[in-house]
């Protein structure tokens, strides 16, 4: 799709209010509740000045101990309720935030794994890593921290004008003589905000990657030597951190000092407004004194509100980051429709019933960028039921061949069949990558990924078939905890497990791609059995990247360059005396010329060319 | 979390009896004095503490201006106290600004501080006897260095919030002894109740915190392995169980929110009542006349500021639990004493006589020296020998005296770095670093040699991704194995060692680069060890020495 390296979309600001409104709106009715909770919390604690403003009054009335006592117990009241309907509201109001976030992480990874190919080969991981991660945290983080507080601040600031109305209006509008300051201090404020915290951010988390590669690569930083090279990098990275962190502070303390201001502002508004009042008889001194109280009351909340809106700020920018990622999943939603025909999963195969499709490739051209020809012009016939062996240097597009065949991608020109006459539905595809992974979590998490119903049962005979019984000899047997944080494995180890899940997962095409090369006959013996089992009776096509296999397999085909250079079987090639002749006697050291020729040094462009 | 704490229980390992250089304390110290932080950190908590000072002064002032100004209805009062309210003001905001400002270096350079040692640390030539895994080692180097330097805050924002209540009780002392007195036997009380509320839901807040990680935690994985998944048709599978990770974390983060929130609520609780009771007791007193309406009305100022303060002084004890438990993983870290242990006798320098480079394989009769410009061969018994001879050619493991003599010193003298300088031996699963991939070939300023890039079949590699200056990503993902590991071989080959060590550095590659390979490395005129089982590799070696029992597959003979 997206040529090159390339990072996901960014969706619009409007975009991204829509879905969101859309996605709360959903839960209209928990929504209004938790916020009338919190509104209500936040009502009965207001109750707290006019009732100290009612004690002032009482003792200035001389009114009795019995009234002050009265006040006192609605004062403690007052606590319990708002403390209750805080709790009650906020639980609410967390409760909801969350599920919906949860569907909304879940849309995105949904979408993240099926974007085509394509896209995910050109697209860095870690763009899609860290939008299902550290932008999911971002908002997780401000919906549990930020906007209780920021709710609960805003109503306590909605809530305390409105209180200062009921006492006088005029105090009211006195105590708004500081919003112009604030609205000005707040507009500064976010102008530059977004930039100096996203670059404390983005150098925080280069330093983050600095500390994470040199832990990483501890090891070749020791055999190199070059220690001093990665501390030093961290130090700059620290110290362009910390001097963006000034310029942070400069511009939050900017931003404090007119707050302060703005605070002063109003307090003296209103209590030279409750002086004019007071000595009009307008009010009482206790009304004056609820007053100041009412606004002193505001300098928290304001400042909370205030100094959140740069984590509001940022929530909303992981939002728009990952409603980029789901709108590209209503485009491509419907594409990912071929992935379940080739399930595999719901069906009790034994070699009598399997289908065999063949597989048939008729000129097909591919590139990754439109510019560079990874295929050209190839074809190839696998019957039914036998395996081809696809050799050839990297570059020459063994690789890509093997994709398009498992149906990862199309091809640019040309058209790749896989055909059973005696079968309605198309046959299963699969693929063993070159890549090593093992899943966190157990030993059945990892083989019941590739075929989710498998009983244990399953589980233990494909492990068996595969000659892999090493991994039932484990602690726990299936129930073991592989990797960092259990059972350490080898490459070996979690490439035998790889070939065990694809006799678990039983395809009618299989398609290995798999390049562990290990050293020792031992583990060798046992991948390469596991890999005739998974071979065995299957239409196969097979990645060498060692030459056994493709001694073993029905017949050969060698790509240069991204065409076919040869083809045929192990022994009509040996005959043939051509490249793939020449490199089996280098490999097996038994040939006329044991010794390449071919100097890299005098002529580059024959590397590919062999003696 | 406690694992290291519970191992080196203060000291009681081998060390026992000696004071332990980097104890909690003394981590502590880095954070808070090294370096010019103790008298920066001083004026910072100075100016806090003036900051909070004059926070709990408005409301005292409040009171007064009614009680002076509003209540007798005094023009020229007024004016003058809201002077004195401005004044209060500027001094507030020019010493909290004037704080924060200075307590950045005091924070950033205590955690950098902190983190260069650790990182150090872990770098250690002679590596680690218990060393930690990437995942503890990342937490240690970013989580817990951030807490321990977040000390300074802890001292400076405590050190404030006891300034106010202070300041408040003593203003509520000099109006009236018993309310002075019951705020602060309220304070204790809150710290008490607090400490007991908060100590349940703090171990529960932290174990729902690990289930709110696990969403991230299977979405990495399905991620970094989404090719594998893919090719398996597992995209289905993999989407189920990110939801259900999702719903754990939904439910772990719901919980921890929920924590959080009743501690909230019982601080609001407790902070009401207190309030509630201080203003019907001051209510009583005033009505007895033992108080003015003024004094009254700061009464009650100062209990609605103090209100807000007491929640803070129920997170105390909190905030420095986190930071002891964090300083202990740190201590335990740089205290652990190195797997290669430093030379006992003093060393030997006079070299003794032979070749300048001599390795004496364990279980193996003759002793290996690799001859200038040679390409030698070594066959290990299987892939955990190969890693190991490589470990003992870079001296990452332990080395018995007399195995290996570099310039007729034996490596156990010299140690490990000087070994390093003089023997290139890096390992299999060598580190690509982000950056271009020149960045990764060699030393900056360093200038590539074609040949070596020809021989190591680099050019292929360079062609494809664009040049030198390409960037490969983090940890090289944006080239295949194969691209990798060619670039791995070629930073190998550029070094100037006498002797570069290399562990089967072609497993990713396909047999026919696999020979180009075999070929341009026997053109170099470098001296190396080649510990491999290739048939391609090995036919290209001067001389090859079986140290493994079993013969390499397939039937043919080693030359």
């Amino acid at each position: 799709m997206t040529p090159a390296h390339g990072t996901l979309p960014v969706a619009g600001a409007r975009r991204t209010r829509q879905e969101l409104v859309r996605r709360l709106g959903a839960h209209r009715g928990r929504l209004a509740a938790s916020l009338l909770t919190l509104l209500g919390g936040t009502t009965v604690t207001l109750a707290t000045p006019p009732l100290l403003g009612g004690i002032v009054d009482a003792v200035a009335d001389s009114g009795g101990k019995d009234r002050v006592l009265v006040l006192g117990v609605a004062l403690v009241l007052v606590a319990v309720a708002g403390a209750a309907l805080a709790y009650a509201g906020g639980r609410m109001l967390v409760v909801l935030v969350q599920g919906v976030l949860a569907a909304l992480r879940e849309d995105v990874f949904e979408t993240a794994v099926h974007l085509p190919a394509s896209t995910l080969e050109s697209s860095d991981s870690s763009d899609v890593v860290s939008r299902v991660t550290r932008d999911v945290e971002a908002i997780s983080d401000a919906a549990s921290d930020v906007l209780p507080d920021v709710t609960a601040a805003s109503f306590t600031i909605g809530l305390s004008l409105v209180g200062l109305a009921v006492l006088d209006f005029r105090l009211a509008l006195a105590g708004l003589v500081c919003l112009p300051v604030h609205v000005l201090a707040t507009r500064r404020f976010l102008a530059r905000s977004h930039l100096v915290y996203g670059d404390v951010r983005r150098l925080e988390s280069a330093r983050g990657q600095s500390v994470i590669e040199a832990v990483h690569g501890a090891e070749t930083i020791r055999a190199y030597r070059t220690q001093d090279r990665h501390l030093g990098a961290l130090a700059a990275h620290s110290e362009l951190a910390v001097a963006r962190q000034r310029d942070g502070v400069r511009l939050r303390n900017r931003f404090t000092g007119l707050l302060n201001a703005a605070e002063f502002l109003g307090l003296a508004a209103v209590l030279v407004t409750g002086f004019a009042l007071l000595g009009s008889g307008a009010v009482s001194v206790g009304t004056a004194t609820a007053a100041a109280l009412y606004f002193h009351r505001l300098f928290g909340p304001v400042g909370a509100l205030l100094g959140s809106l740069d984590d509001i700020q940022r929530a909303t920018a992981g939002l728009s980051r990952l409603v980029g990622v789901t709108d590209l999943g209503r485009d491509t939603r419907d594409s990912d429709a071929g992935d379940r025909i080739g399930d595999a999963h719901e069906r009790s195969a034994t070699a009598d019933t399997r289908h065999r499709p063949a597989v048939d490739v008729k000129g097909v051209s591919f590139s990754y960028d439109g510019t560079r020809q990874a295929l050209r012009d190839v074809s190839l016939h696998v019957p039914a039921g036998t395996s081809l062996a696809l050799v050839g240097a990297s570059g020459s597009g063994k690789s890509t061949l093997a994709h398009l065949i498992a149906g990862l991608g199309e091809p640019d020109r040309g058209e790749i069949t896989t055909t059973d006459a005696e079968a309605a539905r198309a046959p299963s595809r699969y693929l063993v990558t070159q890549e090593v992974h093992l899943f966190g979590g157990t030993l059945a998490d990892n083989l019941r990924i590739a075929r989710p119903t498998a009983t244990d049962d399953e589980l233990r005979r494909a492990l068996r078939e595969a000659g892999a019984d090493w991994a039932l000899e484990t602690p726990s047997g299936l129930g073991t905890v592989l990797g960092a944080g259990g059972t350490p494995l080898d490459d070996g180890s979690v490439q035998h497990l790889a070939l065990a899940r694809a006799l678990l997962a039983d395809p009618d095409l299989v398609v290995l791609d798999e390049a562990t090369a290990q050293s020792g006959p031992q583990t060798r013996t046992l991948l390469r059995t596991a890999l005739e089992r998974v071979v065995r009776g299957r239409t196969s096509v097979i990645v060498a990247h060692r030459l056994e296999q493709a001694r073993d397999a029905d017949r050969i085909l060698i790509l240069r360059r991204g065409e076919v250079a040869e083809q045929g079987t192990h022994d009509e090639l040996l005959a043939s005396a051509g490249e793939y002749a020449a490199l089996w006697h280098a490999y097996t050291g038994t040939g006329p010329s044991s010794r390449p020729r071919t100097d890299p040094h005098t002529d580059p462009h024959t590397k590919e060319q062999h003696p | 979390m406690n694992r290291t704490a519970t191992a080196r229980p203060g000291g009681h390992g081998p060390h026992a009896g000696v004071r332990e250089p980097n104890s909690v304390p003394a981590l502590f110290r880095v954070a808070l004095l090294r370096d010019g932080r103790g008298r920066r950190l001083t004026l910072v908590t100075l100016a806090f503490m003036v900051h909070q000072l004059c926070e709990a002064l408005v409301p005292v002032l409040i009171g007064v201006v009614i009680d002076r100004a509003l209540a007798p209805s005094d023009r020229s009062a007024l004016f003058w106290w809201l002077g004195v309210l401005g004044v209060v003001f500027v001094v507030l905001s020019l010493s909290y600004q004037r704080a924060s400002a200075a307590m950045v270096d005091v924070y950033g350079y205590g955690e950098h501080e902190l983190r260069q040692r650790v990182m150090t640390r872990l770098l250690d030539p002679r590596s680690l006897r218990r060393g930690p895994g990437p995942g503890e080692a990342l937490s240690l180097v970013s989580s817990d260095t951030y807490r321990v330097a977040g000390v300074s805050w802890s001292v400076v924002q405590q050190a404030s919030t006891v300034t106010a209540i202070l300041t408040a009780s003593t203003a509520l002392l000099l109006i009236s002894v018993p309310l002075g007195l019951g705020v602060i036997a309220s304070t204790v009380l809150v710290l008490v109740v607090m400490r007991r509320v908060s100590m349940p839901l703090e171990a529960r807040g932290l174990a729902e915190q690990s289930s709110a990680a696990r969403a991230g935690e299977v979405a990495t994985d399905m991620i970094t392995g989404l090719r594998v998944v893919v090719g398996m048709n597992a995209r289905p599978e993999a989407a189920r169980r990110y939801r259900a990770a999702s719903e754990e974390s939904r439910r772990g983060a719901v919980a921890t929110s929920r924590a959080v929130l009743a501690y909230g609520s019982v601080s609001l609780l407790l902070s009401g009542v207190f309030l509630a009771a201080l203003s019907t007791a001051s209510g009583y007193l005033a009505l007895d006349g033992a108080l003015t309406i003024g004094q009254l009305v700061t009464v009650l100022g100062l209990a609605q500021f103090l209100q807000g303060s007491l929640a803070h002084v129920g997170t105390f004890a909190s905030n420095w639990i986190h930071k002891r438990a964090s300083a202990r993983r740190l201590g335990g870290l740089l205290d652990e004493p190195p797997l290669i242990a430093p030379a006992e006798s003093p060393a030997e320098t006079t070299p003794a006589p032979g070749p300048a480079l001599r390795w004496h394989p364990p279980g193996h009769g003759e002793p290996l020296d690799p001859l200038p410009g040679e390409l030698l061969g070594v066959v290990p018994r299987d892939a955990g020998h190969a890693r190991e001879l490589s470990d003992r050619l870079g001296y990452r493991v332990p080395l018995p005296r007399g195995e290996l003599l570099v310039g007729g010193v034996d490596a156990v003298d010299l140690g490990p770095d000087p070994v390093r300088a003089r023997i290139t031996a890096p390992p299999h699963h060598g580190a690509v670093f982000s950056g271009t991939l020149r960045s990764n070939l060699t030393p900056p300023g360093g200038e590539s040699d074609p040949a070596v890039i020809a021989a190591a079949m680099l050019d292929d590699v360079l062609e494809l991704v664009g040049g030198g200056q390409a960037e490969v990503g983090e940890h090289g993902r944006r080239l295949s194995g194969g691209q990798r590991q060619r670039l791995l071989l070629a930073r190998a080959l550029h070094t100037d060692a006498d002797l570069v060590v290399l562990d089967e550095p072609t497993t990713a590659v396909d047999p026919v680069t696999e020979q180009h390979i075999a070929a341009g490395l026997r053109g170099l005129p470098s001296t190396t060890l080649l510990i491999t089982t290739s048939r391609i590799l090995l036919s290209a070696c001067d001389r090859v020495v079986d140290l493994g029992a079993a013969r390499p597959e397939p039937n043919g003979t080693t030359r």
